[in-house]
């Protein structure tokens, strides 16, 4: 027997939660919307305001709006008007803008993560030598800060090179940025034609500003939108710093919601070399040792089932230790690459040390 | 100049001692103002080079004329256990003993003695591979 809806019942049948992931977007795009309305808002009650004070007549002017006489009675009379108006434009750019930073700083990032990440910030040490090892094996990185991070398979957790889930900022500075300016250019338009001095060249060009507003948008939803699907990588491994000559167990883990199409795990030795040409300053790395620990196909990475696998690392006897100098530097790290669906490839270092043999190590964050 | 390391092989373990001889020949002591005697590392390649001294000494006019040039003299040093010596792609790095003679005519000569710093407790490596260097196979 057919059923007539009923909003007040409860409800029956297939109900569509949504993915996180989509609940991100909805959520910036609304959060990006109150603030961008807020944005203009604020630039219709400004430029209101400038026309009709005297002692800021040279802004005024680039209203072109007759600064006194021509102030709408509404505002001369009721300056509570302009309040009211200028109070929701500050709170919708407060509350969007306020929204929008802390939806999009829990991308990639657990709340515990963020904790002991802020946690550990004052402590962390960059990758060069300190002067305890300089003493004892000068030019090579101790990796103390490498060793802090008790890992929850094996003994360590590695920290990636770059901050992973960051390719966002870029794009969110240009789109919030261009598309702040178009509003206050459609607030001075809107009230050019309120005050009968329309802008014809100002309002013509606002359809290809907004063309590259959409755009930049769009750039900053999509890099969002890769962000939050790769998920994060954790790799743990079993001793550190390593030591050539021996087998150390190394523990991957891909998160997010993604088809690879190949998945790569590698320990790479690189020479980077700094030199002059000219004027310029030029980079160049090479690698010089590689080791690939998988190379796996057609991987499906699903957020309740992350791709986890254990592998060997076996380095032999001859290899160079890590090694820091000026213009020149050996590095090891555990390279995860991966070519996805439908996401663009995607490729993490995890920095790791390798000591010359034959000297006693230190151990154990526990 | 001559500057002779008391391993033939010129191999060195890392914290391990290092002796040399040296001796300036065919140069009279009123010709020489000074001489320095130097351990350092040095990086060759494609990257600007760098050059880290590890022991220096420096002989003055005055103690040359005591000790005199006739006679062999000797170097000790404690070595360091890194940078290890490296023959890489982009990067080389070398060990040398340096002596660098001061004349009075303001002419310098310098000579090198390379030898290679290694690691320790390499037994099961021969002598040869102990120096590492850069690896072209992938594994």
């Amino acid at each position: 027997m057919a059923r007539f809806p009923r909003p007040w019942s409860k409800k029956r049948g297939k109900r569509f939660i949504g993915t996180e992931l989509r609940s991100l977007l909805w959520e910036t795009a609304f959060y990006s919307g109150v603030f961008l309305t807020g944005i203009f808002v604020l630039s219709l009650v400004l430029l209101s305001s400038l026309a009709s004070w005297g002692q800021l007549a040279p802004l005024g002017d680039l209203t072109t709006l007759p600064v006194g006489d021509v102030t709408p009675e509404e505002l001369e009379s009721g300056g509570l008007g302009i309040w009211i108006f200028g109070a929701v434009g500050i709170i919708a750019v407060l509350s969007g803008s306020g929204g929008l930073l802390y939806r999009l700083l829990h991308v990639g990032a657990s709340s515990e993560r963020r904790s002991a990440l802020a946690k550990r910030a004052s402590s962390i040490e960059v990758i060069v030598p300190n002067t305890e090892a300089i003493e004892r094996m000068p030019s090579v990185p101790s990796g103390s800060a490498l060793m802090d991070s008790p890992g929850e398979r094996l003994t360590y957790r590695l920290a990636a090179k770059k901050k992973v889930g960051g390719e966002w900022v870029g794009p969110a500075l240009l789109a919030f940025l261009w598309n702040s300016v178009w509003f206050v250019l459609l607030a001075v338009v809107v009230l050019g034609f309120w005050y009968a001095k329309p802008r014809y060249i100002l309002a013509g060009l606002l359809l290809p500003f907004g063309a590259i507003g959409y755009w930049s948008f769009r750039y900053f939803l999509s890099q969002l939108r890769k962000s939050a699907g790769i998920g994060p990588t954790i790799v743990e491994i079993s001793d550190h710093p390593l030591v050539p000559g021996r087998k150390y167990r190394v523990f991957v883990s891909q998160w997010g919601r993604l088809r690879l199409r190949r998945l790569h795990v590698r320990a790479v030795c690189e020479e980077e070399t700094v030199y002059r040409q000219g004027t310029d300053v030029r980079v160049e790395r090479c690698e010089v040792f590689t080791q690939e620990l998988c190379a796996a196909r057609d991987v499906r990475v699903d957020p309740r089932g992350p791709w986890e696998q254990q592998f060997t690392v076996d380095l032999p006897a001859n290899v160079m230790h890590s090694f820091v100098g000026e213009n020149n530097a050996i590095r090891w790290k555990i390279v995860v690459s991966g070519e996805t669906r439908p996401w663009p490839s995607f490729c993490r270092n995890f920095p790791v040390v390798v000591h010359p043999p034959g000297l006693p190590m230190r151990r154990s964050p526990r | 100049m001559s500057v002779s390391l008391c391993n033939d092989d010129g191999l060195y373990e890392g914290g391990r001692e290092l002796k040399a001889n040296w001796k300036v020949s065919r140069v009279t002591l009123d010709q020489v103002t000074a001489i320095e005697l130097s351990i350092l590392w040095y990086t060759e390649g494609k990257g600007d080079p760098e050059l880290h001294v590890h022991h220096f000494e420096r002989l003055e006019e005055d103690q040359i004329r005591r000790s005199g040039l006739a006679d062999e003299q000797s170097l000790n040093c404690l070595l360091p256990a890194t940078p290890l010596s490296y023959l890489g792609k982009l990067i080389r790095l070398r060990w040398c003993v340096r002596l660098r003679l001061f004349l009075r005519n303001g002419r310098e000569i310098v000579t090198d003695q390379p030898f290679y710093l290694v690691a320790p407790l390499s037994s099961d490596l021969d002598r040869p591979s102990r120096i590492p260097r850069f690896q072209s196979n992938d594994r």
